[in-house]
């Protein structure tokens, strides 16, 4: 059994690798709207399905969705931070607990568009972790 | 044991032609009740999740088929289900959110659920057709 605050601990090391903020949306609630960086990447993180107990004790892999939202004042600056994010996430595994998850794969995306005064754009992914 | 065989190649030939006609019928069936689950699902999801300020959302969700495409020998049957633009708030971004709003995925969750079962029915339908 693992904890939402360990995989998205390991979520933060892969995302490290963009140099950009990372926040979850509780994390940018709390910062006031003129203080916000100019650039930033908002992560939201839940289990999806699965980990129920099989009669034989064994348990079936859960699945992961990852949100990936790039937040920009410019446009052009969006797209290339879901780039990054694309670069951080795709493909890899994250250690959790006391095992490796499954790649990180795309789901979905949305395109980059105004938003309440900025830009952003979304990218979504799903995981395994057995 | 013994396996006792009623029928034979004409039968099969018989079933053959009938099923050419039944498919495209059952195909579509499948197809129109996965959306339906899904929208119900989809729905209750949007109930719980749009709050206050998105009571009018629930209500926007829709099932329908689209048109099917037969050519270049294959086929593609389509539904889709969520939320229309027409109604009050259908056009409400609940679904993947915005940097002030957390993303509600009343449908991807619904998707999830539905996902597993519409492909069982999809795999059993040739079964059914034969026997």
């Amino acid at each position: 059994m693992s904890t939402h605050a360990e995989h998205l601990a390991a979520v933060r090391v892969l995302l490290a690798t963009t140099r950009r903020t990372v926040l979850t949306y509780g994390e940018t609630d709390l910062i006031p709207e003129a203080d916000r960086p100019t650039d930033y990447i908002i992560v939201d993180l839940a289990r999806m399905f699965g980990g129920a107990e099989a009669l034989d004790g064994t348990v079936a892999s859960t699945m992961w969705r990852l949100g990936t939202l790039a937040v920009s004042t410019d446009e052009d600056n969006a797209n290339v931070l879901l780039d990054d994010c694309a670069t951080a996430l795709e493909g890899k595994t994250m250690p959790v607990g006391d095992t490796e998850t499954g790649p990180v794969c795309f789901e979905s995306a949305v395109a980059v568009g105004a938003d309440d005064g900025m830009f952003s754009g979304r990218t979504d992914w799903t995981y395994d972790y057995s | 044991m013994r396996v006792h065989v009623v029928g034979g190649v004409a039968d099969l030939a018989r079933d053959l032609k009938s099923i050419k006609v039944k498919a495209r019928k059952d195909m579509r069936a499948t197809v129109r009740d996965g959306i339906r689950a899904g929208n119900t699902l989809a729905k209750a999801n949007a109930e719980r999740s749009s709050g206050r300020h998105g009571k009018h959302y629930p209500k926007a969700f829709r099932a329908e088929m689209n048109s099917s495409l037969f050519g270049s020998g294959s086929a593609t049957i389509s539904g889709e289900y969520g939320p229309i633009t027409g109604p009050k708030q259908g056009r409400m971004s609940f679904e993947n959110g915005s940097r002030n709003q957390k993303p509600h995925r009343d449908l991807a969750r619904s998707a999830d659920v539905i996902g597993g079962s519409f492909a069982q029915e999809v795999r059993a339908l040739p079964d059914r057709w034969f026997w």
